[in-house]
């Protein structure tokens, strides 16, 4: 499976990195921020996306917004520290798919992995 | 009837052939097939359906022809079809080295050859087969029969069968489906004796040289003179040597026995996983996992043994040697020679690891707590309120701390289990049976002992519990060799 990293904190996307390796993805692309994300869909054709809120140049939400109203359909885990409801709340109408606040733990990232695949699969 | 105006024949030597002649004065209206049908059965000709075919086109030929004689075929015969002998077709070609050349200094037939592209190594060139198991050697073809010829007279001529193959070959080998012949063992394919074979041990009656090239086995290698300087020998089992051992390199699997010594002028070097037995080294670098035995003197060489040495007529004169194990010498140093170290209770090749081990623990536990403090000063100074950016470094710093933590919970059990087998080879001792020399340098736990005036022997020089070396004389008890030795810090 294909996974784009959208953060730019180069040691979080190590840290994603790592975790979706022990999982068994090995097909992993990365992007510093929303912009540089969008110039890599295209070409890479992600089927899950891990997004990071708080980016220079474009932030997820815009990226999110901006993926979907392309037509971009995978689904997307927003890896936030907005843990507010009201936030998550706009995350999810932008088309996010599900989210991880941080600090997570491997287990959790894992598991929000595999929750947000399977819902999207039976959907 | 003139003979000059009759039809002839005439049969080839071989017997495959017949020509019919139109003499120059023959009436050509005559020319008829019955009388070309009687001149050939006149001379024994088989009359075929062929041959009746070629006589028709003679005629009509014969006839359009100018004056003159004419003369053409009108009967072939088959020559006959000798059989194949059987054969072997190998295809060593992607086993084996290539084969050896000319020496260096023989004159190439082709003067005005251009020389090769690539550099050649005439080092490398090995006349050894070295086969795994399981590698298609060759394809056996077997003998095929011969087909009988006829000749135009309709006698059989006789063809020849190709000879059966004899090739005789051992329980190393087999010959499959498609009569390919497959080795059933890794070692060195023989075809010099009645019977082909892999042998696990490459046995060299000369020197390795030229000749021989540099020889790299998977099994052992039996060398009945010597070793020329530049040449490698290479076998991952034992290696024994009954001549000279010059400026070469040798590595064995298993055991070296260097029956003829090893003169290695500076360049000469043995790595021995097993023991290495040798009758004198001379200027060698060893590196020795096993025992060392010798039989006279260890000479100027850098040695490196994890074993015990044991040269009990024979001495170490200069050079360094490390050894792990006890070490059983007549005399260590000589008088006038450049300084004999010897470092004993050293294990080789396990301390260096132990120390960049620890230095690498050191480091980690180092980064570790500047992440911890840093993650502790976030916690404290942020309070309740905790930003975005904060929370973002916690993330990272809880990350960091988890894998610096990882490659410190492998680190150190692998110290500890590198320090326990290290103490376990570790034995700083030396038995000398005739005498120390002078300036003779012992190196152990840190210091340096450089002797002042001669030890007699039989002596007995150990460490004690304090890390301080003891030498004890037959008989006597022991006193700090350090009484008797400039003591200094090993570099």
């Amino acid at each position: 499976m294909k996974v784009l990293l959208v953060d730019d904190s180069k040691t979080m996307r190590n840290i994603q990195k790592g975790i979706l390796t022990q999982l068994g993805y090995t097909q992993l692309e990365e992007a510093a921020d929303g912009l540089d994300a969008l110039s890599k869909v295209g070409a890479f054709g992600p089927q899950l996306l891990l997004v990071d809120w708080n980016m220079p140049n474009m932030d997820g939400l815009t990226f999110v917004k901006k993926f979907r109203s392309q037509g971009g359909t995978a689904p997307i885990i927003m890896v936030t520290t907005e843990a507010e409801k009201s936030r998550v709340v706009e995350a999810i109408k932008a088309g996010v798919n599900n989210y991880v606040v941080k600090p997570f733990t491997p287990d959790v990232l894992s598991e929000r992995i595999k929750e947000t695949l399977e819902r999207c699969a039976a959907a | 009837m003139d003979d000059r105006c009759e039809l002839k024949t005439k049969i080839s030597q071989d017997g495959l052939s017949a020509r019919l002649i139109v003499p120059h004065d023959f009436d050509r209206s005559k020319l008829v097939p019955e009388l070309c049908d009687a001149m050939l059965m006149r001379a024994g000709i088989e009359l075929t359906t062929d041959t009746k075919k070629l006589i028709k086109e003679f005629i009509a030929k014969a006839q359009a022809a100018p004056e003159g004689e004419f003369s053409e075929v009108i009967a072939r015969g088959t020559a006959p079809s000798h059989g194949e002998d059987g054969h072997i077709e190998w295809h060593l070609d992607k086993l084996q080295q290539p084969e050896s050349e000319p020496l260096p200094d023989t004159p190439s037939p082709d003067a005005n050859a251009k020389p090769a592209e690539e550099p050649v190594s005439f080092y490398d060139r090995s006349v050894f087969t070295v086969v795994k198991t399981g590698d298609v050697l060759g394809t056996i073809h077997h003998a095929t029969p011969g087909q009988d010829g006829r000749d135009v007279t309709g006698k059989n001529l006789a063809s020849r069968d190709g000879k059966a193959l004899d090739f005789k070959y051992d329980e190393s080998i087999m010959v499959g489906r498609g009569y390919k012949i497959i080795a059933q063992a890794d070692g060195m394919l023989d075809l010099s004796g009645k019977m082909a074979c892999i042998r696990d041990t490459i046995e060299v009656d000369n020197y390795v040289d030229f000749n021989t090239g540099n020889i790299r086995f998977n099994g052992s290698v039996v060398i009945r003179k010597g070793i020329r300087d530049c040449f490698t020998v290479e076998a991952e089992k034992d290696i024994e040597v009954h001549g000279l051992i010059e400026a070469a390199t040798v590595i064995a699997g298993g055991d070296l026995r260097a029956l003829g010594g090893f003169a290695g002028r500076n360049s000469g070097m043995a790595s021995v996983r097993g023991n290495l037995h040798a009758k004198y080294l001379d200027a060698v670098k060893s590196k020795v996992r096993g025992d060392l035995q010798v039989d006279r003197e260890i000479i100027n060489c850098n040695t490196m043994v994890l074993g015990k040495i044991a040269s009990p007529q024979g001495a170490i004169i200069g050079g360094e040697t490390k050894s792990a194990g006890v070490i059983e010498v007549a005399e260590l140093g000589a008088e006038g020679l450049p300084i004999t170290t010897v470092q004993i209770g050293t294990v080789p090749h396990l301390d260096p690891l132990i120390h960049k081990l620890s230095t690498i623990i050191s480091r980690l536990v180092e980064i570790r707590q500047k992440l911890v403090d840093e993650q502790e000063l976030i916690q404290k100074s942020s309070g309740a309120r905790v930003t975005n950016a904060h929370k973002e470094r916690l993330c990272e710093l809880m990350y960091e701390i988890a894998e610096v933590q990882t490659h410190l919970d492998r680190a150190e059990p692998s110290i500890e289990s590198a320090k326990e087998k290290a103490e376990g080879m570790r034995a700083a001792e030396i038995y000398v049976g005739k005498k120390v020399h002078p300036n003779t340098v012992l190196i152990c736990s840190g210091l340096r002992y450089r002797i002042k005036n001669e030890l007699r022997g039989p002596l007995r020089i150990f460490l004690d519990g304090k890390g301080q070396l003891q030498v004890q004389y037959d008989g006597a008890p022991p006193a700090m060799l350090a009484r008797q030795a400039e003591l200094g810090e090993a570099a």
